[in-house]
């Protein structure tokens, strides 16, 4: 790899790293390490969801999916995702910041409790929660390796070592407030390459009505927006990752962080737009360099998901893929930051509140569970790729489906009971593993084109709804306040 | 008191017809319904302002007739040919034109109304 790249990727860990240590001396409580001390303003909160919604998966995922089968992809997820923010702002934005004004309320774990004075609804939450992150960084070391080991020629298990070191460095000392702040920087730096790498692209591509003719000439279905990507799939998507958004447990606990509701006004708008940017870098890359396989001119890949990183060292200068590069970086540490310190929280927090213990000295525990998480994901990340493939499958649509329902739904729906809530927590626990799993293995009892995580996303509704309603009889007056929280 | 108890059932009706879809692999049945459901989002994230302003209503219903519209159009539109014909709109074939300049940017115009509508009137708690 060039020296130009490796510099600007050594001077963005280089901020990374002084942005951690910023933040470690701006952490001295739990409220700190879990929600920034509820100090965030609007720009600060809205770049922190965006930048940790658009992931490794996304970006260097999705410009892979475009390559190989036109623009289904970013019709159906990437398209969805702003409408997300929006639906999940309208939804939730103003109810998750009251119920968080109540008390001490740091986690997904408190939001369940406080909503359904149930042990049992925080304890399973904190189980979907601690599955789904190891499974999501385990996926995020994994890609950390392979850019990783693009930058600096090292081996990607020790890419994923040098990476995971600096996660460690700035999520352990600095928490949230690290993970937020350098969110920010990892976003803004994103949104902006992704406009530089778009232009590029279109010009590599010899222009858009020039892209589009080709396309269409090698095979129409390219020209259009389901590329070869059965409608079924599009649409699916399009409902899962733009509801379910509002049930991605490292987007909606932002609304925690934010110090008064009047910086939620234009949060929605700031985030769309931001990711709006970075879709822009997986079409323009992605059918850019499906243009030129058509016509003989790209690199071939050993796998789709190269396809950025071929692009960028083969097709743009040195100083863009670098940046670029930096920004792939981002995508997966701003995820994966947020994901470790939700997970610590459950394991922390939640998990023992669950069974009525509490942890003392919860900061440097927390602390501590965050080590062991990323050193928990990077051995099964490196050792344990099957499991980490197993757990990975508790993704976007296991979390919507776990946690749109009872947090969503039940900060809307006075008559939500606890046990709708764990019902339909296991149910989508239940659902995607069988169907994702089962799907290794032959079993599909779904049409073909349906994904099985929108499929248990309905079920999970519906569950909820129903258990609920069957258990009426075992509600209590909800409390003043709680009603306020849910009018909304 | 507050009871969205008829959105609440009105989003499980659709819901269901939405598992109805995926178990026939009918994309409509998952597609229409859906496009409601985003009205209903809207309109219990609006229920508090609604009250007080019923007239902000067309803020949900006009998201709601904009989405239909659109994918309505997207429908016909590739109905014989998933591209729609081969002219060039914008550089692109007709139907990618509509998707991408057409129904993309709407996520955009949901992000600003909430902008717009929004009102931390009722937020007795703000400030603790």
């Amino acid at each position: 790899m060039q020296t130009t790249i490796v510099i600007i990727a050594v001077l963005y860990l280089l901020v990374c790293v002084l942005i951690g240590i910023w933040a470690t001396r701006r952490t001295k409580s739990s409220s700190d390490f879990y929600i920034a001390g509820r100090n965030l303003g609007m720009f600060v909160m809205a770049i922190a969801a965006f930048s940790s919604i658009q992931s490794g998966f996304g970006m260097v995922g999705g410009t892979g999916l475009t390559l190989s089968g036109g623009l289904g992809f970013a019709a159906g997820i990437m398209v969805a995702a702003p409408l997300g923010f929006a639906l999940a702002w309208f939804l939730v934005g103003k109810r998750i910041w009251k119920l968080g004004a109540l008390g001490e309320v740091y986690t997904l774990g408190d939001i369940m409790e406080k909503r359904y004075s149930s042990k049992a609804a925080r304890g399973w939450m904190g189980v979907a929660v601690v599955l789904g992150v190891i499974g999501y960084l385990g996926t995020q070391v994994q890609a950390m390796g392979v850019i990783m080991n693009t930058i600096f020629g090292v081996s990607p298990n020790v890419g994923a070592v040098i990476g995971l070191a600096i996660l460690a460095f700035y999520c352990i000392g600095g928490g949230m407030v690290a993970g937020v702040y350098t969110d920010l920087f990892q976003g803004v730096l994103m949104a902006i390459v992704s406009i530089i790498a778009f232009f590029l692209a279109i010009d590599a591509g010899g222009g858009i009505p020039h892209m589009t003719e080709t396309l269409y000439s090698s095979k129409p279905l390219l020209a259009s927006p389901y590329g070869s990507y059965p409608i079924l799939s599009i649409v699916c998507w399009f409902f899962l990752f733009s509801l379910g958004a509002a049930g991605q447990p490292h987007f909606i606990t932002k609304f925690l962080m934010i110090k008064d509701t009047k910086h939620l006004k234009w949060g929605a708008f700031t985030a769309g737009l931001a990711y709006v940017m970075t879709t822009f870098l997986v079409i323009g890359i992605g059918l850019c360099a499906l243009v030129l396989k058509i016509q003989g001119k790209f690199p071939a890949v050993k796998s789709p998901d190269d396809t950025l990183t071929a692009f960028l060292t083969e097709f743009t200068p040195p100083v863009i893929a670098g940046l670029v590069i930096a920004g792939l970086l981002a995508a997966i540490m701003s995820t994966g930051s947020s994901f470790v310190t939700l997970g610590a929280a459950s394991l922390i927090r939640d998990i023992p509140k669950a069974f009525h213990q509490e942890v003392k000295r919860e900061l440097f525990w927390s602390r501590v569970a965050v080590a062991a998480l990323l050193v928990v994901s990077t051995l099964f990340a490196l050792y344990m790729d099957t499991l980490v493939a197993l757990l990975g499958v508790f993704g976007w649509g296991t979390f919507a489906s776990a946690i749109f329902p009872p947090v969503v739904l039940g900060l809307v729906w006075e008559k939500a009971t606890k046990q709708g809530a764990v019902a339909s927590i296991a149910v989508s626990l239940l659902a995607n593993f069988v169907l994702e799993v089962g799907a290794k293995y032959g079993f599909k009892p779904l049409p073909p084109g349906i994904i099985n995580g929108a499929f248990a996303f309905t079920l999970a509704i519906l569950v909820f709804v129903a258990v609920s309603l069957l258990t009426q009889s075992s509600v209590k007056k909800l409390d003043r306040q709680l009603l306020e929280v849910i009018e909304g | 008191m507050f009871s969205a108890d008829k959105w609440i059932y009105a989003f499980t009706g659709l819901v269901i017809l939405i598992l109805i879809g995926m178990l026939t692999g009918a994309w409509r049945i998952i597609l229409y319904p859906y496009l409601f459901i985003i009205g209903i989002g809207v309109l219990l994230g609006l229920w508090q302002q609604l009250k007080r302003k019923p007239q902000l209503i067309w803020v949900p219903v006009s998201i709601t007739v904009l989405y239909l519209i659109l994918y309505v159009w997207l429908d016909v539109l590739s109905l014989h040919s998933p591209t729609g014909g081969s002219t060039l709109v914008f550089g692109m074939v007709p139907t990618t034109a509509l998707f991408f300049l057409g129904i993309w940017p709407i996520a955009i115009l949901v992000s600003l109304l909430y902008g717009l509508t929004f009102s931390s009137h009722s937020d007795s708690m703000q400030g603790e």
